[in-house]
This record gives C-alpha cells, structure tokens and sequence, in this order.
C-alpha cells in the first residue's frame, strides 16, 4: 500500500481533521501526525502492520490533568515514513492492547503500565517490566516527585496554568455575552449553544471518551504548557 | 508485612498451585507458571549468569534439553534515567545517556546531544560534526570487539576474547586522550564537542586502523574458518523477517536476516550522507550471519574512520562557552540514530520551560530483546547462550 493510500484509509480512523503532514520533518522528525482515540487504535494497528510498518516506539506521557500514548509507526526496512499518533486516555486510563498484532508492543505496552499506570486490556501479561513486581507506584506519573523545591515549581506552574486557562474562560464567556445583547434576536440560539465547549474547559481534567468532545476542548485550553505538546 | 517477608509466609503456607509456582518465579508470562504436569521442568537463568552479559534473568522450561518456553525478566538495572531527565536542565542530563549504553556510551552521548540540537535549531561547526562521526565510529567498533569477544566465549573459546580486549584497549587509549574518559563518554555537548583533537591524533589512529586491519585478518583465520565456531553457529538461532518486522527489530540482528536497513543511510544525520560506505547484510539470519555482519560493519566503521582522518575540515570545535540553558521551543520530536545494537530513537515532549517534560529513549537491545521469546522456543539448551550472545544485549541499555 502506498504512502497516500494508507493517508486515505488512516483518514477515516483518526479524529476528524486532526490528520496532517508532519510540520517542520528536518527539525521533528515526522512525515504524519495525527490525534485517535483509544477504540481506532486496534484497526490502525492492523492497517500499518499490514501495510510493512513497523511499531517503532510507545510513550507514555503523564500531562498532569491525563495522560497519553504516543504511537510511532514507521517502515524499518527503508524510506522513513514516520507516523505520529497522539491519543488521548480518559480518567479510567484504559487502552486496547495491540500485542497480538505486533509482538513489539507486548512490552512498550507493559512499559507504560510500569512507569505511567496505562491499564492496557486485552494484554496477555500486563505485570511490572523494570520495576520489581510489589511496587505499589508508577513513578514515571508527575505527582511521584521526591524534591520538594521541584513540587513546589510544578505546583507554582500548575496553578498557573489552570488560572491562565479560567482568565481564558471568563474572556470567552465575555465575549459570548457581548455577542449575545449585540445580537438580539440570535442571541438565544448562541447562548444555548456557546456554553458547551465552555463547559468543556471547566472539565479539562476529566474529558470524556468521546473524541468529538474533546476537539473543542483541546483547542479552548490556552497554549501555556500542553498546548504546545501537540 | 510487606515486601519480600510477606512473600516468603505466603510461600510457605501455600498448596502447590498455580499461584505457587508465581510466587517462585514472579512477573512471568502465565503459560510459563502453570505447573507443569508432562515432565517438563523449569530452568532460571541468571541474573548472574556469566552468559548473560549483565543482569538478565531468562527462565525456561526445559522438555529434555530443548526450550519449550521462554521468558526474560528484566529491570535488575533500572536506574530511572528518564525521570532524572525531567528534574533538570537539557544540559544536566548530558552525563546520563552514555550510562544506558556503556558500550556504545559515545554514540548515546552524541545522539542526544543532536537530539536536542536538531530540535531546538542549535547549529553545529563544521569541524564538531566530523569529530563527532569519527569518534562514534571508533565506539562502534570497540563495542563490537567486546561483543566478538564475549561471544566466542560464551561458546567456549578464549584467546579471542583476550585478543579482543587488547584492540578494545587500544581504540579506548585513543578515545581516551581525546575525550579523557574511557568508558561513560561525555564528550559531545550541545552545539559542538568540548575538546578537540591532541596533535598527534592523525597518525595514531592511522596506525590503529592499519593494525586492526591485520588483526581482523588473524580473526578471520583463528574464528571465522574454525569448524568447532561454524558448528556452534551455522543455522542455529534463526530469526525471520517476520519476527523482526513484528518485533521491530533493528541492527545487526535485522540486517543479518536480509531486512536492509541502517539509520546511518535511511534517515542520514550529521555528516552521513557524505560519506561513502556499505550497510552490510545477509539472508541467512542465524547467529553466524550476525557474526559476519557486525564484523563487516566494523570493517564499514575503519572506512568512514579514513574518510574523516582525510577530510577533517578546521574550524572552531563548538561555541566558546558551553550552553548550559538552551532556549526551548514546545514540542514533540523525535531522533534517531543508529547505535551497534540498532535505532536509537530519542522522543522528546518539550515545554517553555528548561527542562524536558518527557524524554523517553527508545532504546535497539528493548525490541532486539523482547523477540526472544519466539526465538529461543525449540531451540536446544546450549544454543540459548549462543543466540543470546550473538544478538548482543547490553542489559543497561534496556532496563535505562
């Protein structure tokens, strides 16, 4: 299968419109990047393996508010063609496991159990990898953090963050309702419609599973810290 | 009770069960812990075997002599580089990437300097980035040597293993008056190296290359063409295309089961592309194929050796004061190289701020090793060892 034929195909399993060509490849490294959600990854899973890619890398990355996978797929055999995928786990931190289709992932999956707490389901053996097998922490997750001065910093900057995002909030709530007695008659209709992604953002901790959801959500956070992640 | 002191009543209070046989062998794959009831039995291999080139564990169950099931526990090193990288600045985690890989130390520390250079857009002097090629070549093949002499070794030869330690002691003398260290590099730092060349570097590392080119030759003639070496290797320990397209399997140990495919050429950095070498591989994909290949890359590596001793441009080594806070741009990126084990890949989640939010190193011996649990199945006993040796893991590297 071609490059662009497993664009198309991938097209149709990523979250919509979040499929894209890797910006700056020199300085990043990526052909494609794109956003999924955990039900798509097993399908895409099968279109890349099928297609000669292999699984490259897993990472787990704790954002503080949620954490994610970072898929790489990329063909090891010639020409890089470096696929990105960035998924998003929502609060149960549950993800389909892929092992039975790339036998690579049986243990980039138990890596992100061990150190980021990912409840892999499906996994043949999901049990410690590095750690000893009575640890009773994840400690590659934010919160595990032995310097105090360093909690501090990143509470200081937490704190921050979440402010940035509430100022970000009240001025788009301003902004609605400026709209709303600047356009009498259709004032009702963008009431009644603007407050959901805004009630998104007030739930930036807890998104929910659905990818169509979380668009909004992701683009209403402010680009302070994990804005620039993606 | 907690900890081990629980484990041990729970143990002896335990019927033998299932669960009985997990709180003697621990995170293993479960159709490993069933209790065996077809005269099968259980072998635990290290994590003190001298075979196992540091601490692996490797539990098999044995029919006879033949291996029915495999499972290598790992983490025994694990040293949470990737959580030190988090509580410091990009340039305080320098020390660390040659500790993963105390083999292939230079080719750690130089790639993660490019890592971060490639991302945040810190340009490199001329001079530097063939300084940086040179070197890291010299590591590769000091840690093939190592790996040459290990593994004859491990099947039961000695001499080569003392011959290869005096070339490796060489290539380490020579590193070591350019870098000042011999094993856990430090070299490279962003935007250049710290130290450059002593004057009589030139003619030392000819007369190095002309020497190692004669004592491959003794190799050849002493291991290569020796019956008992062939007999040891010759077919056993294949690996298929398949399992190293499903286990994404990288260096020497793909590219001698006929996948062609070297970082070095397919994603070309620093000063590759202009260079001229050859990426070795075979089809027969078995222990001596490995063995041909890492031998013929480090005659490659002697190559490029020559061509930067020849074109070693001049010029400033690196900015005149080291970049101790590099200024970050948020983002995700990704970098690789290719280390004597396979892509090293450097997966960098960078903030505002000055230190990296994740750097999570995608490290060749992870995968290379994590596709022993379908190679060794059927293999004999003895073989275990030489497949474990002739894929080269360095465990560090794996358990970071």
């Amino acid at each position: 299968m071609t490059a662009e034929g497993i664009k198309s195909t991938l097209r149709g399993l990523v979250i919509p419109n979040s499929l894209l060509d890797g910006t700056d490849r020199e300085r990043r490294g990526f052909d494609v990047e794109g956003e999924i959600s955990p039900d798509a990854i097993v399908a895409i899973a099968k279109l890349f393996f099928g297609a000669g890619y292999g699984l490259e890398c897993i990472t787990a990355v704790d954002q503080e508010d949620f954490r994610e996978l970072w898929y790489q797929f990329n063909i090891l055999t010639g020409a890089p063609q470096r696929h990105l995928l960035r998924m998003q786990l929502d609060q149960s931190d549950q993800v389909p496991s892929i092992s039975h289709i790339y036998g690579s992932a049986r243990w980039f999956e138990r890596e992100a159990f061990d150190m980021m707490g990912v409840q892999v389901l499906g996994h043949p053996n999901l049990k410690r990898l590095l750690l000893p097998e009575d640890s009773d922490f994840y400690p590659l997750r934010r919160d595990q953090c032995i310097d105090e001065e360093l909690r501090k910093t990143r509470e200081n900057r937490r704190t921050k963050r979440l402010a940035a995002a509430e100022k970000e909030r009240a001025k788009a709530d301003a902004e609605t309702a400026a709209l709303g007695a600047a356009e009498g008659s259709r004032a009702e209709a963008t009431t009644t419609k603007a407050p959901a992604p805004v009630e998104q953002v007030t739930e930036a901790s807890a998104p929910t599973g659905d990818p169509q959801a979380d668009a909004p959500t992701q683009d209403a956070v402010p680009v302070v810290d994990k804005g620039g992640h993606r | 009770m907690s900890g081990p002191s629980r484990k041990l009543a729970a143990y002896a209070e335990h019927p033998r069960t299932p669960e009985f046989a997990e709180l003697r062998f621990g995170n293993l794959e479960p159709h490993l812990i069933e209790a065996p009831d077809d005269g099968t039995y259980y072998l635990n291999m290290g994590p003190h075997h001298p075979s196992t080139h540091g601490v692996l564990r490797l539990v098999l169950r044995l029919d006879g002599e033949k291996v029915i099931d495999c499972e290598p526990v790992i983490g025994y090193s694990h040293r949470a580089h990737e959580k030190m990288a988090e509580r410091g600045l990009y340039s305080q985690f320098l020390p660390n990437p040659s500790r993963m890989d105390y083999l292939g130390g230079m080719i750690y520390n130089v790639g993660y300097c490019q890592a971060v250079e490639q991302a945040f857009g810190i340009s490199v002097p001329d001079r530097a980035r063939w300084i940086r090629t040179m070197v890291s070549e010299f590591n590769r093949i000091s840690s093939h040597l190592l790996w040459f002499g290990a593994f004859i070794m491990d099947l039961g030869g000695f001499t080569p293993f003392l011959l290869a330690f005096q070339d490796r002691e060489n290539i380490l003398d020579l590193l070591d008056s350019v870098t000042g260290s011999r094993l856990t590099y430090c070299y490279a730092n962003f935007g250049g190296v710290t130290l450059d060349l002593p004057d009589d570097f030139a003619g030392r590392a000819k007369a190095l290359i002309e020497t190692q080119r004669t004592h491959f030759e003794t190799y050849k003639k002493l291991v290569t063409d020796n019956t008992i070496f062939r007999s040891r290797t010759d077919g056993i320990g294949i690996i298929t295309p398949e399992q190293v397209h499903s286990y994404a399997m990288t260096g020497p140990c793909a590219r001698a089961s006929g996948v062609d495919y070297d970082v070095r050429r397919a994603e070309p950095y620093s000063i590759y592309s202009e260079l001229d070498f050859e990426v070795p591989t075979r089809t027969e994909g078995d222990c001596l194929a490995r063995y041909l290949v890492r031998f013929e890359e480090m005659e490659q590596s002697l190559r490029i050796i020559e061509q930067c001793l020849e074109r070693m441009p001049s010029g400033p080594i690196g900015p005149d004061r080291p970049l101790i806070r590099v200024k970050t741009k948020p983002g995700s990126y990704y970098f690789t190289c290719e280390s004597p084990r396979g892509q090293l890949g450097w997966f960098l989640l960078a903030d505002k701020n000055p230190e990296p939010w994740r750097l999570h190193a995608r490290t060749p011996s992870f995968c290379n090793l994590s596709a022993m649990i379908e190679v060794l199945k059927g293999t004999m006993i003895a073989d275990t060892i030489a497949i474990l040796g002739s894929i080269d893991v360095v465990m560090p590297e794996i358990d970071r």
